[in-house]
């Protein structure tokens, strides 16, 4: 059981954003995806999520293709996202937030345990869970952001620029707790990051992306120890 | 006397909110100034008064004919025209929506000519009187009614999983389908939703005004100071916005004269959105899309 990308290939009109990605994401386990700004890793999210429409090229998801399939069906496959800015519901409280990630579901039981587990898994939330999410801090937001994904109990979760913005301790926190859950679900956890150290320590597997295409993948250790890698985005 | 006009005044006032809060809905969910939201009115007093005079059905029974009919009238009017023309073009739903209500309009004046009818049941021209103030009956009921189905809107968008997907959708309709909330469906229901309310505010119009394909132009009026006073896709805001416009309506006509009464409404409006634009009752973050 796996996400397979073969051949992705993307255009925004006239010009190509994604150019015959090819991708593995096992059924288990943190993959890194890395790369510069503009290289094509939002896209990739977005074309996973039925966001948008590829030119050529086939997802496979568990041995199903995804051709044609519109995004509001893919999560009954088990596909989640945090996306990029975090994009909650803002005139909606966070406890309705979280409700919205649970939609495509119908173990009403269940969601009521999921509940408390997200309640658990960030306790900052409690108190807030009647506040609008608007209204929340950076990091507060993103907890929501990725509990509200996890409400949807997603075999697969995409993770959008996590750390954009917030604090090396709110980050790090949030990454225990993708880990934690990663270990808990055995949930396949794609992470999509500008921090790239953060991104390979908590990762065993990465791809690194310049401009829409795939120019490196490897154990996370082994990109690690990569003397490009450790130039270009490691700084050392 | 004046107790007699504000009691007037607030008895209308219901109706003008039942008879925004589709339009209200509509505009807030999905950006769309739906201009044949007042045919859908004229259509609901059509309907009732159809079933009266043709099987005489009491009117108030036919409210729920005239739901499902508009219901089903404004799910596919969204699907077949607005959801293919335009979601977020302004300029483009008024042209299309104003197309629509012509049409409307016009089957409406093919079918029953532009004479005017009246829908009359037995208790219509019952009252009681408290304390010096005579109260209609039939207003009593068409408030009572009108209150009842806000409140009833109210509920289903705050407390259901319905509901809940369509304020979501109306905050981001991109990512909500990450979720599986089909967008285009949420909008054919919320525009079903505003037809059904217009529906019946026409029902209930058609008790108390006599019927003609203009019948609905009587609210076009109120259902922009209702909505922006209220808040764009408040309920709750259409509700007390509907009786704060019938009060301003009948203090000035009892005041000024009748022919004052829209004038009076709009200045108030007007200023109003001077000390608050976002209406009394804006919800935060709903329409800055």
């Amino acid at each position: 059981m796996t996400i397979e990308i073969k051949g992705l290939t993307v255009h925004y009109g006239d010009s190509q954003v994604l150019d015959r990605i090819d991708l593995v994401l096992p059924d288990r386990g943190m993959t890194a995806l890395i790369g510069a700004n503009g290289a094509g890793k939002t896209t990739l999210l977005r074309t996973l999520m039925g966001l948008v429409r590829p030119t050529a090229g086939e997802i496979i998801v568990d041995g199903r293709r995804m051709t044609g399939l519109d995004a509001e069906q893919r999560p009954a496959l088990g596909l989640a996202m945090v996306p990029e800015g975090r994009r909650l519901f803002q005139g909606l409280s966070v406890h309705e937030n979280l409700r919205m990630g649970a939609f495509a579901r119908r173990d009403t039981v269940q969601i009521a345990r999921d509940f408390e587990r997200i309640y658990d898994q960030f306790p900052a939330l409690v108190p807030l869970r009647r506040q609008l999410a608007g209204t929340l801090s950076g990091g507060q937001q993103q907890m929501c952001a990725v509990g509200r994904a996890l409400m949807a109990r997603p075999r697969y979760l995409l993770v959008d620029e996590m750390s954009l913005g917030l604090s090396p301790v709110v980050t790090e926190d949030l990454a225990r707790t993708l880990s934690r859950i990663q270990e808990t679900d055995g949930t396949s956890i794609l992470v999509v990051e500008q921090d790239v150290e953060l991104a390979l320590d908590i990762t065993n597997f990465g791809y690194v992306m310049e401009t829409s295409r795939i120019v490196l993948s490897g154990p996370s250790d082994t990109l690690r120890a990569n003397p490009k890698i450790r130039e270009a985005y490691l700084g050392l | 006397m004046i107790t007699q006009t504000i009691v007037n005044g607030l008895l209308l006032g219901g109706l003008f909110g039942i008879a925004s809060i589709g339009f209200s809905i509509v505009w807030g969910v999905m950006g769309v100034i739906n201009l044949a939201h007042t045919a859908f009115i004229t259509v609901g007093a059509y309907i009732a008064f159809s079933l009266f005079s043709t099987f005489g059905i009491d009117p108030l029974l036919s409210i729920p004919i005239s739901i499902i009919a508009l219901f089903i009238l404004g799910y596919g009017i969204q699907t077949l025209i607005i959801n293919r023309a335009t979601q977020t073009n302004l300029l483009l739903s008024f042209v299309v929506t104003f197309g629509i209500d012509l049409i409307i309009i016009n089957v409406v004046i093919l079918l029953f000519t532009t004479d005017f009818f009246s829908v009359r049941p037995s208790y219509s021209g019952a009252s009681f009187e408290i304390g010096g103030v005579v109260i209609p009956v039939v207003r009593v009921i068409v408030f009572a009614l009108a209150f009842l189905l806000g409140l009833g809107c109210y509920l289903l968008l705050n407390r259901t999983r319905l509901g809940q997907a369509i304020m979501a959708t109306a905050l981001d309709r991109d990512i909500v389908r990450t979720m599986g909330v089909n967008p285009r469906r949420i909008y054919a229901i919320a525009a079903g939703l505003g037809a059904a309310l217009a529906g019946a505010a026409g029902n209930l119009a058609a008790i108390i005004y006599p019927v003609s394909p203009f019948i609905g132009l009587k609210f076009i009026g109120a259902a922009f100071v209702v909505t922006v006073l209220g808040g764009i896709g408040s309920v709750e805001g259409c509700i007390i916005a509907g009786l704060l416009y019938g009060l301003i309506q009948a203090l000035s006509a009892s005041v000024f004269g009748v022919e004052t009464q829209e004038i009076s409404a709009f200045l108030i409006f007007i200023l109003i959105l001077l000390l608050r634009p976002q209406g009394l009752f804006g919800k935060r973050f709903f329409g800055e899309h």
